[in-house]
């Protein structure tokens, strides 16, 4: 048998793959652990060495373990119903596990799983998952194997349970803060926290994209952390833009946070939202120097659901004045779920009669 | 577990599929699958649950030869004449091209799996049923007796399938479709030491997922012209050429020539001195690192106004 479990890279990934080789191990069959630890490009890869892995083994059982989903790989658990188990850790513990073993800078690992989120809270829906948190391997551990087992397919009795759990170091000590530098902690909290909110069984909370995320519209492509010279924006470039994230498609209210020096006064500015594709627009006359906000709703579907760029340009070729990029504050305003306009067409189909 | 039957995709292949699943059925439950790349073979086994499995392949990947030759595992390997095996697939309603391909593919591989010391070459006509499965029984270690193995054939259609209708269509068969089959398949007729060319008829291309019949208009905008054969090669070194007729008009052209299996392997670009014959050519290396057949695709490189491309044929020489 071929059991998945799919989670984000850290303790409860660890804790699901475990328990599950561990369960399937029980009738005294092998068992053999495959970590995929990249979503590689595309499907074809991770099955590609499922398969090879497969034939170079003799193991009975195959445990899967996914820590970089793939849209690919999230087409094949759907088309082929296969059950599997969803780790849904806090992605900023993600982060932090992340930015301990692997390594790499808490901006890169940040924007990996601000990509990764959006297709876990797509992968929460599929049918053949079961979803696992974090606190379910603290206190009810026997009881969680024993969903485990039942969905997988494998027969566990409760004696057999406890002794498992037993032996599983639980994903317990969450608390992300202490393990991610305090300077970090907004960008983290920003990009992350609102997933943490959704995976925890809440709705999805509104996310924050610092501007350490984006990117200033000058030759170095740096952050846009210092002031901007509205001159900048000659031959057509962008102020700022980024930062190439993707949302979880939906309805989404942006609020982009700036601040202007007196000689700016006056001038318009452009605020749009993009992905392949103009999604929205706007423009702000700035009345006064200090602080201001553009707002602007756009909707992202599947197919501009990936690299959404916030950008910000000025109408004039060479304009006085200095811009500082605050952040942007996205709000879901309704959030598409595929399942739920199955559930729903039947109703419209009979009041329309169609 | 996975018991590997690799050859031919006609009856006898099938056959010796199906009574390897039911010597596994004796103890266990079992299924069959058809899967030529790693790929395939995991979506099969999340579909039927990855239990155990007998995999038929009739041109499988280098990646997966390589693996299973680490493996060390033993498989079954079948041998068929590929002429009454296109035969069985056309009968069994497959298109002709589609047929063809699948039939080479399969002779391009069959050689280098046989040469594997874990493989148990069994030849369609050339053993009793009972004995074939006896055979397979023991390579595959399924504890099977006699009773068991007559029983196992008996509920079994026969291993030859209708080998008088293949044969019939083969010698009914239209010329120029003959001389297509012969192009592609005539270097695995023979017991010819070292590989030998194949040449791969017009048919054997698609236009727009349309068989190729006669001269593309390459008039609009710079896109694929023509592709295929879509045919896998035995290992080795090609070099895989192009012959192609160019209008007048088409002279002005540039033209790309690439080379693909799953991605791409090689390309050129090509510009026609003058009008009339136009002769390109790719080398490539098929090694354990090549998991899928080659194709050959010709496209323009910008909007054209007017002229023709037809192709002649493409050909494999070994290098």
């Amino acid at each position: 048998m071929i059991y998945f479990s799919v989670a984000l890279p850290g303790r409860l990934a660890d804790w699901c793959d475990t328990a599950i080789a561990w369960l399937a191990a029980q009738d005294g069959r092998t068992v053999e652990r495959l970590t995929f630890a990249d979503a590689v490009d595309g499907k074809v890869s991770i099955l590609d060495e499922i398969a090879l892995a497969l034939v170079r083994s003799n193991a009975d059982h195959v445990v899967v373990g996914i820590r970089r989903l793939n849209a690919g790989l999230m087409d094949t658990l759907r088309e082929t119903g296969v059950p599997f188990v969803l780790g849904l850790a806090d992605p900023r513990a993600a982060v932090a596990d992340i930015a301990g073993g692997e390594g790499g800078t808490f901006l890169h690992i940040t924007r990996e799983m601000a990509n990764m989120a959006p297709l876990m809270m797509r992968t929460m829906r599929m049918p053949g998952g079961l979803a696992i948190r974090p606190a379910d391997t603290v206190t009810r551990g026997a009881n969680t194997l024993a969903r485990i087992a039942r969905h997988l397919g494998i027969s566990l009795d409760e004696v057999q349970a406890h002794a498992i759990a037993a032996r599983l170091d639980p994903d317990a000590d969450r608390n992300w803060e202490a393990r991610i530098p305090p300077q970090m902690h907004k960008l983290v909290n920003g990009a992350l926290g609102g997933y943490a909110a959704h995976f925890s069984g809440g709705e999805l909370g509104d996310l924050v994209w610092q501007r350490d995320l984006f990117l200033a519209g000058d030759d170095d492509a740096r952050s846009p952390s210092g002031p901007i010279a509205l001159r900048d924006t000659a031959n057509g470039r962008f102020l700022v833009y980024g930062p190439y994230l993707a949302l979880p498609p939906g309805y989404w209210s942006a609020k982009v946070v700036m601040g202007i020096s007196p000689e700016a006064v006056g001038q318009t500015f452009t605020v749009d939202a993009f992905s392949g594709r103009h999604l929205a627009v706007t423009k702000i006359l700035a009345r006064a120097e200090g602080i201001f906000t553009a707002e602007i709703g756009f909707e992202v579907d599947e197919e501009a659901a990936r690299n959404i760029e916030i950008r910000v340009s000025i109408g004039r070729d060479v304009a006085p004045g200095y811009l500082a990029f605050g952040h942007v504050r996205l709000h879901p305003v309704a959030i598409r779920h595929e399942d739920s306009v199955i559930a729903v067409e039947g109703d419209f189909r009979a009041v329309l009669s169609l | 577990m996975l018991y590997f039957i690799v050859g031919l995709p006609g009856c006898f292949g099938r056959w010796c599929a199906h009574a390897t699943a039911a010597m596994v059925r004796k103890t266990r439950p079992c299924e069959v699958v058809m899967a030529d790349t790693a790929a395939q073979l995991t979506r099969q086994l999340l579909r039927t649950g990855g239990g155990e499995t007998v995999v038929l392949a009739s041109h499988p990947g280098g990646r997966l030869h390589a693996a299973l030759v680490q493996s060390n595992r033993n498989f079954v390997v079948t041998v068929d004449d590929p002429r009454y095996v296109l035969a069985e697939l056309v009968l069994e309603g497959r298109e002709f091209r589609d047929a063809l391909r699948l039939v080479a593919s399969a002779c391009a591989v069959i050689p280098r799996y046989a040469a594997s010391p874990r493989a148990l070459v069994l030849g369609a006509g050339r053993h009793e049923a009972v004995a074939a499965a006896g055979m397979m029984a023991s390579h595959f270690a399924c504890p099977c007796d006699g009773d068991s193995l007559g029983a196992i054939v008996a509920g079994l259609p026969g291993p030859a399938g209708e080998d008088n209708r293949a044969r019939a269509w083969w010698t009914m068969l239209d010329p120029a479709r003959r001389t297509i089959a012969q192009d592609a398949l005539g270097a695995y007729l023979g017991a010819a030491d070292k590989p030998q060319p194949l040449t791969w008829g017009r048919e054997m291309f698609l236009a727009n997922d349309c068989p190729l019949s006669g001269p593309v208009d390459i008039t609009g905008r710079a896109r694929v012209l023509f592709e295929g054969p879509e045919v896998t090669l035995p290992e080795g070194a090609w070099r895989l050429s192009l012959e192609t007729e160019i209008s007048r008009a088409a002279t002005e052209q540039e033209f790309e020539l690439e080379l693909f299996a799953g991605r791409r392997l090689a390309s050129r670009t090509v510009r026609p001195e003058r009008s009339g014959p136009m002769r390109a050519h790719l080398d490539v290396v098929v090694d354990d690192s090549v998991d899928y057949p080659l194709s050959l695709r010709l496209s323009t490189r910008r909007a054209a106004f007017d002229g023709t491309v037809t192709l002649v044929r493409a050909t494999a020489h070994p290098r």
